[in-house]
């Protein structure tokens, strides 16, 4: 085991097991908790055409037991000894983790090392599983019109890249996915050279560290997963979707294609989210929310932390018997007006001071803290986050400026609407 | 926060979870303290952010209501205009400070939480002091 090096303005410290398992540690001893999670490098993002809602099957599935731990036994050990746990998939990562106190932590490490290596993924528990997935499937997706519209918008957005599928998987695939599928892929995937964990909270390293070198060093290094290599050609010309469903409001939704941490770019949008949307003061909750009450909310996103470019999205949720075109008017007059004007350095300011807030405000739980370090490694490193104050500083008005012509482009955009409709769908 | 509150307020409470002083152990080790005008504060110290976390507990909570819903409505809208500040004033002082500001209403009480910087505390005070 090798110590690679302390970052400063994080203090977080690297470790990498002989089997190639990256450890990172953040102490932090404000409450006598810990918090573990185990990041695998695999989701929807990884998937093939028919095969998607996989990992996040698997995830469902590594709940099921071991050898040495029964069906459905790991989340009430960990409840017992007081802990709270859970798992989720996202298109780029799928995450385990547990909270516990500090005395109780081991527990949660040794059944993640467990289910690492010898996940039973039980027959018996295949059919009954895809029958609940099925059932979230419909409780958050189906049932959900502004997901639904979220859907079918990424599906029309990406032609090529992955991202175009659903992280649940679509209700086919999800039918048609076989045990063997799911045992392909935990052996291809859930190995220590394609998954990190990380700790925060109050742990002492000493005492942590050889426990988990004994629990995880004995798993052997797996084959090198395939890497994804799709890239999505540029969009030329704006698309459209509608989803009639039934619903109360209307809700309108713009996606323009964005670059990820890999573009210096990537610190401006983050700060054109806020000019745009951040608070009851920015342009468009006080045009569109205050003054003209056509939505009843807005919101601009942006993630910079994904693996392949991802989007810039604005949206709005429309007050009862408002048009999505207006809406639409007022959302591009704002930006355009972006475009066409420097910003102030006062809103600039008031843009850099809310994300540097929320940075610090994220810091206040351990698991949040554990979260952000492990979004960032699954990302290109978790060193990078060392640089984002930085960047944010860095930006002036006419970054802002720049960057809105260059990525709210209309001809590279997708616009979802959703028509709410009294049929039931 | 709110369970300790039927059994120590007058009518206004306030809890403030800061960082000034180094904790040894993991308890709260909040401090109460009255004010003259009978306004309960309870305070709790932490180092570890610069950053402090306020929750106003205001006795109106629905268990008051006259009328189903007002004491909900009532503090909904206290973030929407005081006698001395109007509803775009407040938002552009929380936003350009980048505090999360919000006002709920429970069973018991009403409340306001703010979250702000530990430099921008006076601002935040003065802010919470008008509603």
């Amino acid at each position: 085991m090798i110590a690679v090096e302390v970052s400063r303005a994080t203090a977080v410290q690297e470790f990498v097991l002989d089997n190639g398992l990256k450890v990172l540690l953040l102490e932090d001893h404000k409450s006598p908790a810990v918090t573990f999670q185990v990041w695998y490098r695999v989701g929807s993002r990884n998937e093939k055409d028919g095969k998607s809602g996989l990992s996040h099957f698997l995830e469902h599935m590594m709940f099921k037991g071991t050898p040495s731990i029964k069906p459905e036994e790991y989340s009430r050990i960990i409840a017992k000894n007081g802990g709270r746990s859970n798992a989720f998939t996202t298109s780029d990562v799928t995450v385990y983790f547990a909270t516990m106190s500090r005395d109780k932590i081991g527990i949660e490490l040794e059944m993640e090392a467990d289910r690492m290596a010898n996940a039973l993924l039980g027959d018996t528990y295949f059919e009954p599983e895809k029958k609940v997935i099925q059932e979230e499937r419909r409780l958050r997706t189906d049932d959900k019109p502004v997901a639904a519209l979220d859907e079918v918008t990424s599906a029309v957005a990406y032609t090529v890249h992955p991202y175009r599928r659903p992280v649940i998987g679509w209700m086919d695939d999800i039918q048609n996915l076989s045990r063997q599928d799911l045992v392909d892929h935990y052996k291809l995937y859930y190995a220590p050279n394609n998954a990190f964990i990380v700790i925060a909270g109050d742990f002492s390293m000493e005492e942590i560290l050889p426990k988990i070198k004994a629990a995880f060093e004995k798993i052997p290094r797996g084959p090198e997963p395939p890497k994804v290599r799709a890239e999505e050609p540029p969009q030329r010309g704006e698309r459209r979707v509608f989803l009639k469903k039934e619903a109360e409001l209307p809700f309108v939704m713009m996606f323009y294609h964005a670059p990820n941490l890999k573009s210096p770019d990537n610190f401006a949008l983050d700060l054109l989210t806020v000019v745009l949307a951040g608070g009851r003061s920015s342009p468009l909750y006080h045009d569109l929310v205050y003054q003209k009450r056509l939505a009843r909310s807005v919101d601009a996103n942006y993630s910079s932390v994904s693996m392949d470019p991802g989007g810039f999205s604005i949206t709005a949720q429309l007050m009862p018997g408002k048009e999505p075109a207006e809406v639409e008017r007022e959302i591009d007059t704002l930006a355009d007006k972006i475009k066409s004007e420097l910003i102030s350095e006062r809103d600039l300011q008031k843009a850099k001071n809310q994300v540097e807030s929320s940075f610090i405000f994220a810091q206040d739980s351990i698991f949040g803290q554990a979260m952000k370090i492990g979004s960032y490694e699954a990302n290109g490193g978790w060193r990078q986050m060392d640089q984002y104050i930085d960047g944010i500083r860095r930006v002036t008005r006419e970054d802002i400026q720049r960057v809105a012509r260059e990525y709210l482009d209309r001809d590279r955009r997708t616009v979802g609407v959703l028509i709410p409709t009294k049929d039931k769908t | 926060m709110t369970k300790f509150f039927p059994r120590v307020v007058t009518s206004v409470c306030v809890v403030i979870l800061a960082a000034w002083a180094p904790l040894l152990d993991a308890a709260l080790a909040p401090k109460r303290s009255v004010l003259d005008n009978g306004l309960v504060l309870l305070t709790s110290q932490q180092r570890s952010l610069p950053m402090v976390s306020i929750e106003l507990l205001i006795e109106a909570g629905s268990r008051y209501d006259n009328e189903e819903g007002v004491a909900n409505l009532v503090a909904r809208l206290l973030t929407y205009g005081t006698k001395r500040r109007s509803a775009p004033q407040i938002s552009d002082t929380v936003d350009f400070i980048g505090a999360s500001l919000s006002a709920s209403c429970g069973e018991d009480a009403a409340s306001v939480s703010l979250t702000i910087l530990k430099k921008d505390l006076a601002t935040g005070l003065d802010l919470l002091a008008d509603f």
